[in-house]
């Protein structure tokens, strides 16, 4: 059951607009120059037909009515599951692909209008293996996009080494890319997405798939592109990444952003709720969660399989039911009792649980 | 960096990539396939006693070798982007993507050169030795075709962006230009009807001039190598406005990199 906080945030914005446009964009955001992205009611359907002779029109509708505004030098995280509209956003940013209503400007200039002249000022990042020539080196890659980017030869080999440098990879720089772990790519792929030193740097999910370290890595860079001045878009989901790395986070949901604020204010909106976590005798683990999950105010209740005769449990229960809670669980023969902060987790899994497995 | 220059550098850049890919497979056989097909023709023309038809039995699969080259080029230049997810990056960098294009068709189309010695080794090797009167014109009309190869696989380019599967149209393109080209016979056998249009395939205007170079010119080279040139530029203006046009639509319709 999504928090009653969280609902109530999401329906002011779906009702009456999006506050951080109101009043708080005029104390924060300054004018719209400051802004690196502008959207204005952003809306993107797809139309694509299907049956043996193409006679069954299918829309789709992935945006719809989208505003949002990033400021300058800002790290900014979207979030959302997976066919929420974050690719779709990041893509109408980027160029490749249209909007079909609404707005969307990249420092003042307008994505369809003056495509040329955003293309000159973004890097866009994809995550995966693909957006790589495999059977070219690194430096060779670097050096064929530093030229797409209209770098001058002598500064495109400059800024090459610099990147190498940068992302790890100038000991492994004239080896084919397929060589490459899957990490080393995607320390790559950001390389690329820099080589012209973008002011707006897109990146789309860039650490899916990697290992924790990887994905460290790659995060510690991100993290010193703050000091370059340098704005993000970067969309994920995962909530620790946001958490750690943005300055504000937005969700994403069914083609809306239903909330936007910092990761610090949006946790504030579960923290009516208490969440505990537990480990409970397995003998008894299954019957204490039927009572748990019975007892008024208690939200969620979680059982984990045992391990070594213990099943850890996670319940979300109202500030009321609180005591009630862990007094069960005490008598239960609970053990390692406590009580952890509400993270970004928990307003996305309240706001957007609901949903499951629907695409 | 003044524009022109930076779209020979983009050109340049493309041809790099292209050459530290390596050869391509289909590339390496479409060169292997010429002087084949070549000896075939040879033997065939040797038992009819047909030897003055050197330059079309030899000439012809070297030239079927090059444009089919353009057209497999042109269609892995794309589908090869869209396979390695990196259209769309191309499309969101500042540089037309049409130049990426260029570049690599023309590194693929000079690979694919490797099929002229070779046809003209095995044709003197059959007994057929295909003599070259004028040499530097000879070299002169492959220069243009090299451009023209590029140019129409610019064109068949623009058209692979918008087909979901490249390998149907790269194994049907062919034959039509191979008829209307006049490089397996002359272009007087086509019917009356049919004749005008050769006059739009560059290979046939370049396939005359080479016919001409190995039999010892003759006054119309220059107006051959000058059709050519402006056919040439001809697609590729075609092919960069339908580029931009077809850019255009994919990005409506979000079929960049659906394959």
């Amino acid at each position: 059951m999504p928090s009653t906080a969280i609902h109530t945030a999401a329906r002011a914005v779906a009702c009456h607009g999006a506050p951080w446009r109101g009043a708080r964009s005029a104390v924060h955001y300054g004018p719209r120059l400051m802004s690196a992205i502008s959207i204005r009611d952003l809306r993107r359907t797809y139309r694509s037909s299907s049956g043996f002779f193409s006679t069954r029109r299918v829309e789709r509708e992935a945006l719809r009515g989208v505003s949002l505004e990033v400021k300058r030098g800002e790290l900014f995280g979207l979030l959302g599951p997976n066919g929420a509209g974050k690719t779709t956003l990041v893509k109408i940013l980027a160029t490749v692909l249209l909007p079909t209503a609404g707005t969307v400007e990249v420092f003042g200039s307008d994505v369809v209008r003056s495509t040329t002249e955003v293309r000159k000022r973004i890097g866009l990042v994809f995550g995966g293996e693909r957006g790589l020539y495999g059977s070219i080196s690194a430096r060779d890659t670097l050096r064929f996009w530093s030229a797409l980017y209209r770098l001058p030869s002598d500064a495109g080999r400059k800024r090459t080494d610099e990147l190498l440098e940068l992302v790890g990879l100038r000991d492994r720089a004239d080896e084919r890319v397929w060589t490459y772990s899957r990490g080393m790519k995607q320390r790559l792929h950001l390389a690329r997405g820099l080589i012209a030193r973008p002011e707006l740097l897109l990146l789309d999910e860039p650490t899916i798939g990697l290992d924790p370290v990887a994905a460290r890595e790659l995060r510690q860079i991100v993290a010193r592109l703050r000091d370059e001045d340098v704005t993000v878009f970067l969309t994920t989901h995962y909530m620790a990444e946001a958490e750690s790395l943005c300055d504000r986070v937005a969700f994403i949901n069914e083609g809306l952003i239903p909330l936007v604020d910092r990761p610090r204010v949006l946790t504030r909106l579960a923290s009516e709720i208490r969440y505990l976590e537990a480990e409970l005798p397995a003998a008894s683990a299954d019957a204490l969660a039927v009572r748990l999950r019975a007892a008024p105010g208690v939200r969620d209740v979680r059982l984990s399989p045992a391990v070594e005769g213990f099943a850890p449990i996670a319940v979300d229960a109202d500030a009321t039911a609180y005591d009630a809670a862990l007094q069960v669980l005490a008598e239960g023969g609970g053990q390692r009792v406590n009580t952890r902060e509400p993270t970004l987790e928990d307003v996305y899994v309240r706001l957007l649980g609901e949903r499951g497995m629907r695409v | 960096m003044p524009t022109l220059l930076w779209w020979m550098r983009v050109i340049v850049a493309s041809i790099r990539v292209e050459l530290a890919r390596g050869f391509h497979a289909q590339l390496i056989g479409g060169a292997l396939v010429s002087p084949l097909a070549s000896a075939i023709y040879i033997l065939m023309a040797r038992h009819l006693g047909r030897t003055e038809a050197t330059s079309y039995v030899v000439l012809a699969p070297m030239l079927f070798g090059m444009w089919g080259t353009a057209i497999v080029a042109s269609g892995e230049a794309i589908s090869s982007e869209r396979g390695e997810g990196t259209l769309e990056l191309l499309i969101a960098a500042p540089a037309p993507a049409a130049l990426v294009a260029v570049g690599r068709i023309i590194a693929m189309t000079a690979e694919s050169l490797v099929a002229v010695p070779l046809t003209l080794i095995v044709a003197a090797l059959l007994g057929m030795p295909l003599e070259i009167r004028e040499p530097g014109l000879f070299a002169l009309g492959i220069f243009a075709l090299v451009l023209s190869t590029a140019a129409i696989g610019m064109l068949f380019a623009s058209l692979f962006v918008l087909a979901r599967s490249t390998r149907l149209f790269q194994n049907v393109i062919g034959w039509p230009l191979w008829i209307l080209s006049g490089v397996a016979f002359p272009l007087a056998v086509l019917p009356e009807a049919m004749r005008p249009l050769a006059a739009f395939v560059a290979l046939s205007w370049g396939a005359a001039v080479l016919r001409g170079a190995a039999a010892g010119a003759g006054a119309s080279w220059g107006i051959g190598l000058a059709a050519v040139l402006v056919l040439s530029v001809a697609y590729a203006t075609l092919g960069a406005r339908l580029f931009i046009g077809i850019e255009r639509r994919v990005r409506v319709d979000g079929s960049l990199s659906t394959f």
